[in-house]
């Protein structure tokens, strides 16, 4: 099978939407544990009443991590949700770090705690805050999010305060200017989160243009499937953009993905184009 | 177009038993359609799309003539096929479009039924589109007595040289359809399953599955694909229109490829669901349904004792 899959870069804000604590616990210590690599000072922060007890740390530690010694050095920092979550803590954390001589710090955050902590305008004003300070300063910054929990309005919501992206259990939706790299596969399982993320990155994209024509590029060299019902929200998520005068260009699909394409003729939508490498 | 006095859909059945009558009773339909500018298509193999030709005034103008491999692949994609076009031309300002074809039905008493029921699915699924008329010949010396059956029953009207007239053996499409379906023992292979999980998790473990049980089979890798697409597109209207558990089969034998969805629900006894196009933004069974059958070779649903079954069949490339 041709499916390609080298990862594209993961953005420096970007939403985790996870369907178990296994999930949770091995990408966010996965991507912690890419920062101690990078020399980066790596902080997080989950509760403590955790079920079966894992917790970051003993996954980073399972996976050959010197914590203790990590710690000790000011590398590695675990912070209880009172000290992490509240309003202006972020901006603190961030520049300690970095007066501390790290080239880059690396967060990992539970979203549903912060959710439950801040009230919903300080929640929201939270996440805004890290977007500008990921724009504005040597950082990078996961926010995860239980995926039954994140639904309806509430992933809606959720998307358009990530509007660098989302990862989750099939797919990942990476957004940047006028282009969007989707990866993985989208099918009756995450279509609702394809549709919110391309909704949060087409509404970022037109609103970054002005008055100007968007011309959206999708990426999708790096989907190995695409249901009917995600090709439909192709569609049906661009639909404002595209009304607006703008056009969106599916770019780059397999062969396979290419013929969901056609038979569903997307090529035909107004101001929807198709655009296939040359073999 | 559209107004009270267009045309409403055509099917005529037109037979012969000579390549002159064939001529004396088609080509009045073709001149009249190129005298009206209307689009004019001819479907039809060698000798008699020569002789067709030869008989409309100058080389036949605007007439296209494809070859029936051209058109007559799959059942459900000439649905498509035709659809997309009588639409298109429409479109594009022509009054009407004419369509005169033969289809080689072939030696397969599967592939006999599946085109047979084709002749009666188009009469439902065109029956929205205007100002299509479709002339099917059919030779009564050659083609066995089950197809000329079959498509004394299937052509609403019937066109000769020089009449068109009602065909009193017309049976509606659904009632066609419920006399002819295959159906009870030996509608799945006898042997085990290459692949049967009994309560599917999720669609993403049903491709995987095919995947995997595909790769040793002579199938290519574009065949494989459709099928994954299509067997997704089922076992997701399983999940979202039927009862679980949704268990999925799939059988390899040296001729196709067999891929059941059974679910526990009722299903439903729509015979002609999923061959009408259906526009990318609609969000229904039909609509999935509609895409599968683009992708596969039959596909059919039966109720049986354990649920509501759908069917897939992808025949290995030189079995018909």
């Amino acid at each position: 099978m041709a499916l390609v899959t080298a990862e594209p870069s993961w953005p420096v804000h970007f939403l985790h939407l996870y369907a178990t604590d296994t999930e949770r616990l091995s990408t966010s210590s996965a991507w912690l544990r890419r920062g101690l690599q990078l020399g980066e000072r790596v902080v997080w922060s989950e509760p403590s009443d955790l079920p079966g007890g894992r917790s970051v740390a003993s996954v980073l530690e399972e996976g050959g991590v010197d914590v203790v010694a990590a710690r000790a050095a000011g590398r590695l920092v675990q912070l209880p949700p009172a000290e992490f979550y509240p309003p202006g803590s972020q901006v603190t954390i961030v520049d300690q770090a970095l007066a501390d001589g790290f080239p880059a710090v690396r967060i990992a955050a539970d979203g549903d705690t912060a959710s439950r902590t801040l009230s919903p305008a300080a929640f929201v004003e939270s996440e805004r805050m890290v977007e500008v300070l990921c724009r504005t300063r040597p950082m990078s910054y996961m926010c995860q999010y239980e995926r039954s929990l994140t639904v309806g309005s509430r992933l809606d919501q959720i998307s358009e305060i990530h509007p660098q992206g989302l990862r989750e259990r099939r797919g990942q939706v990476y957004a940047s200017g006028d282009v969007v790299e989707l990866a993985g596969e989208f099918d009756m399982s995450n279509e609702d989160v394809l549709g919110a993320a391309l909704r949060a990155a087409s509404g970022a994209a037109s609103g970054a243009s002005g008055n100007r024509s968007v011309a959206l590029e999708i990426g999708l060299s790096r989907v190995t499937f695409l249901s009917r019902g995600a090709c439909r929200v192709l569609v049906l998520a661009t639909e404002p953009l595209r009304m607006a005068g703008g056009v969106v260009r599916l770019a780059g699909p397999q062969p396979h993905v290419e013929a969901a394409l056609r038979v569903l003729e997307l090529g035909n939508v107004p101001h929807m184009q198709l655009v296939v490498k040359e073999p | 177009m559209n107004g009270p006095s267009a045309r409403e859909f055509r099917h005529d059945g037109l037979f012969y038993r000579s390549d002159d009558e064939l001529v004396a009773a088609a080509a009045p339909f073709l001149r009249d359609g190129l005298a009206a500018s209307e689009t004019v298509v001819v479907v039809c193999a060698e000798p008699r799309a020569s002789a067709l030709v030869d008989a409309l005034p100058g080389d036949g103008g605007d007439l296209l003539v494809l070859r029936p491999t051209e058109l007559y692949r799959r059942t459900a994609t000439t649905i498509a096929a035709l659809q997309k076009l009588a639409e298109r031309e429409l479109a594009n300002g022509r009054p009407g479009v004419r369509v005169m074809g033969e289809i080689d039905f072939g030696d397969d008493p599967e592939g006999k039924a599946e085109w047979s029921a084709y002749e009666a699915v188009i009469n439902a699924a065109f029956a929205h589109v205007p100002m299509l008329w479709t002339v099917c010949a059919f030779n009564t010396r050659d083609l066995p007595e089950e197809v000329i059956s079959a498509a004394t029953q299937t052509h609403p009207h019937l066109l000769t040289a020089t009449t068109r007239t009602p065909n009193p053996s017309y049976l509606e499409p659904a009632q066609f359809l419920r006399r002819s379906a295959a159906g009870g023992p030996g509608w799945l292979p006898p042997t085990p399953p290459d692949i049967d999980i009994p309560s599917l998790a999720d669609v993403g473990q049903l491709r995987g599955g095919i995947l995997g049980a595909l790769e040793h089979t002579g199938l290519d890798i574009e065949t494989r694909h459709h099928l994954v697409f299509a067997a997704n597109e089922v076992a997701t209207n399983a999940f979202d229109h039927g009862r679980p558990p949704v268990r999925v089969r799939l059988w390899c034998t040296p001729s196709r490829v067999i891929c059941t969805v059974t679910d526990s629900g009722d299903g439903f006894d729509d015979r002609l669901a999923g061959y009408t196009r259906i526009g990318e933004a609609r969000a229904t069974a039909a609509a999935g349904l509609w895409t599968a059958r683009q992708l596969v070779d039959h596909l059919d649903a039966a109720r049986t004792g354990q649920g509501f079954t759908v069917r897939m069949i992808l025949r290995s490339s030189g079995s018909t």
